[in-house]
């Protein structure tokens, strides 16, 4: 699995192109409800994840963490202040730590910052 | 050539850009500070009173430039000169929003910012571009605010691109995104 992480309007999903361009692009939610062969890029996941706050970080490890072969693109969220509402706390929270699991392991991991790619690990 | 500086609130991001500006600054090359703010209210105006002090002494020339700063491109005084320009976050705010909060043109605003800017480094010696860094707070915003971010990423991306340099500053620590530093 490789996981590209960044801001919002960074250009993550270009990168991901750039790494695999034969990949269907599918967003989290609808990588979920279809089966899709080949290689993919699942877009979007924190959205995904903020739909669904209580069940999503386990749902996430059970699919990723049995050796996925996905390019997995999620925002970066946790550099603001902390929010007013309970749940938007527990969504950053959530996704920032499901996150870090599913860096420790992926192959790869990139940053996107102004469309430059940093590789992370 | 273009140096882009990005950085978030208060991370030194202009003081490093002012440093940057100054060691490119060689042959009695004319200075520039090109202050795009609007001074509008007292917190505005206390930003820009600190930036003023800390440019002080330094040898800047300072332009004030709310909105369409390619129409610089045709003074001769900016010719092989060094301009900073503070910041583009504000300049597209400026562009894009009117006093009445209204959005403007919003389809090609960011293109034209961006050629302008092109414009600006067809005529300069170098230009050092600072800018917030506003996309990773992970609030879900909706309307204006997300299209004002849209529209400032995709500048960022095609500035990027063009730049010779491209540094995040964090703590006041700069990182090299793109080519080296100063």
């Amino acid at each position: 699995m490789i996981l590209i992480t960044g801001g919002k309007y960074q250009g993550k999903l270009e990168f991901a192109k750039k790494c695999a361009s034969s990949a269907r692009v599918r967003d989290m939610k609808d990588f979920l409800e279809e089966a899709v062969s080949g290689k993919v890029i699942v877009n979007k996941f924190n959205d995904w994840f903020r739909s669904e706050p209580e069940t999503a970080s386990e749902k996430a490890l059970e699919i990723f963490l049995k050796g996925s072969d996905v390019i997995l693109i999620t925002e970066e969220v946790g550099s603001g202040v902390v929010p007013m509402s309970e749940d938007d706390r527990k969504y950053r929270e959530r996704l920032g730590r499901t996150v870090n699991v599913l860096a420790e392991r992926s192959d790869a991991v990139y940053r996107v910052f102004a469309g430059i790619p940093e590789k992370l690990k | 050539m273009i140096h882009l500086v990005i950085g978030g609130s208060g991370s030194g991001k202009s003081a490093y850009a002012e440093r940057f500006a100054l060691a490119c600054r060689r042959n009695d090359r004319k200075l520039f500070y090109l202050a795009t703010m609007a001074p509008i209210g007292r917190e505005a105006e206390r930003r820009i009173e600190r930036h003023r002090k800390m440019r002080e002494g330094l040898g800047f020339e300072t332009i004030e430039m709310q909105r369409s700063i390619g129409d610089l491109a045709d003074s001769n005084d900016i010719k092989g000169s060094v301009i900073l320009l503070e910041s583009l976050s504000d300049l597209l705010a400026n562009e894009l929003f009117e006093p009445d909060g209204s959005m403007n043109d919003t389809d090609t605003v960011g293109t034209r910012i961006f050629s302008e800017i092109m414009k600006l480094d067809e005529e300069t010696e170098d230009i050092i571009i600072v800018s917030d860094d506003i996309f990773r707070d992970g609030i879900g915003y909706t309307g204006e605010t997300d299209r004002y971010m849209e529209i400032l990423g995709k500048i960022h991306i095609w500035i990027a691109e063009a730049s010779e340099t491209v540094t995040e500053v964090i703590c006041g620590i700069p990182r090299a995104r793109k080519g080296g530093m100063k």
